[in-house]
């Protein structure tokens, strides 16, 4: 697999966890605008870093 | 050099700075050091520690005067200058090559000590938050991870240089979020360092 499609799937993971994380948090209205975002970009930067790291470790 | 590394302390400790002069103070004592003790990356990880935990206390102590130098990004930022600058001077330099050897650390330590700057803001202790210091902290994650040997050993060498690349966007991103959020006197300076900085840039990629 290319560096590049490694960083576009690390990306999509990223911008999805993000996306349904913090609209979750708000449809529920567990917490409020700016912590869903909050909440939302760590877990998500957390989750596509070591994605991109796994698909950059990992032996073909 | 010890004495103009004592006057640099000096400068920074009474605090007369405005922030962009505290930067530039302390890139100059980090090159100096580099400069004299080119093998301080053999002991990297003691480093780090002191780092995390100088970083810690600032957490702890977010009163105290000099918790700024760490809160408002100061160090930080200046080991982040000190990587830029060695890309820009020439290679032939015994100053460039000593910089070069140390740099993967001083990216490292750079995220350590901005690490609590990005904490403040995120967590709404001191201000608003800003799109391009965000930008420019999740680009660092990865950069900083893959940046330890016992990483970088696993990756294809070819993959990782091209993956360093993305530290161009964070100088940018970082530029820009400095010269949206410092105040006038700190905007000339910031804005002078990054037009040097492109110059010399330039200047050095078209003489390749």
């Amino acid at each position: 697999m290319k560096l590049l499609e490694k960083v576009v799937y690390s990306t999509i993971l990223f911008l999805a966890v993000y996306t349904l994380l913090s609209i979750t948090l708000r449809v529920f209205a567990w917490t409020s605008i700016y912590v869903s975002h909050l909440i939302g970009g760590v877990v998500s930067t957390i989750i596509g870093v070591l994605f991109f790291l796994y698909l950059l470790i990992k032996k073909q | 050099m010890i004495s103009i590394i004592m006057v640099l302390v000096l400068l920074v400790a009474i605090g007369i700075l405005p922030n962009s002069l505290n930067i530039i103070a302390i890139s100059g004592i980090i090159v100096i050091l580099a400069y004299k003790f080119k093998n301080m990356f053999k002991r990297a990880y003691i480093y780090y520690v002191v780092a995390l935990l100088l970083s810690t206390a600032a957490l702890i102590f977010y009163e105290n005067d000099y918790s700024d130098l760490i809160f408002d990004g100061l160090i930080g930022y200046s080991f982040l200058f000190v990587v830029m600058i060695s890309g820009v001077l020439p290679d032939k330099w015994v100053l460039t090559r000593n910089l070069k050897r140390n740099r993967g650390m001083f990216s490292i330590l750079s995220f350590i000590f901005i690490t609590p700057h990005a904490a403040n803001h995120a967590f709404g202790l001191a201000g608003e938050i800003n799109i391009f210091g965000v930008i420019a902290y999740i680009l660092m994650v990865p950069l900083t991870i893959i940046s330890f040997q016992v990483i970088r050993r696993e990756i294809n060498n070819k993959d990782w240089i091209m993956i360093q690349k993305a530290a161009y966007v964070i100088y940018l991103s970082l530029f820009i979020h400095l010269l949206v959020v410092a105040d006038w006197e700190n905007k000339v300076i910031y804005a002078v360092l990054f037009t040097l900085y492109l110059n010399n840039k330039f200047i050095k990629e078209l003489k390749k």
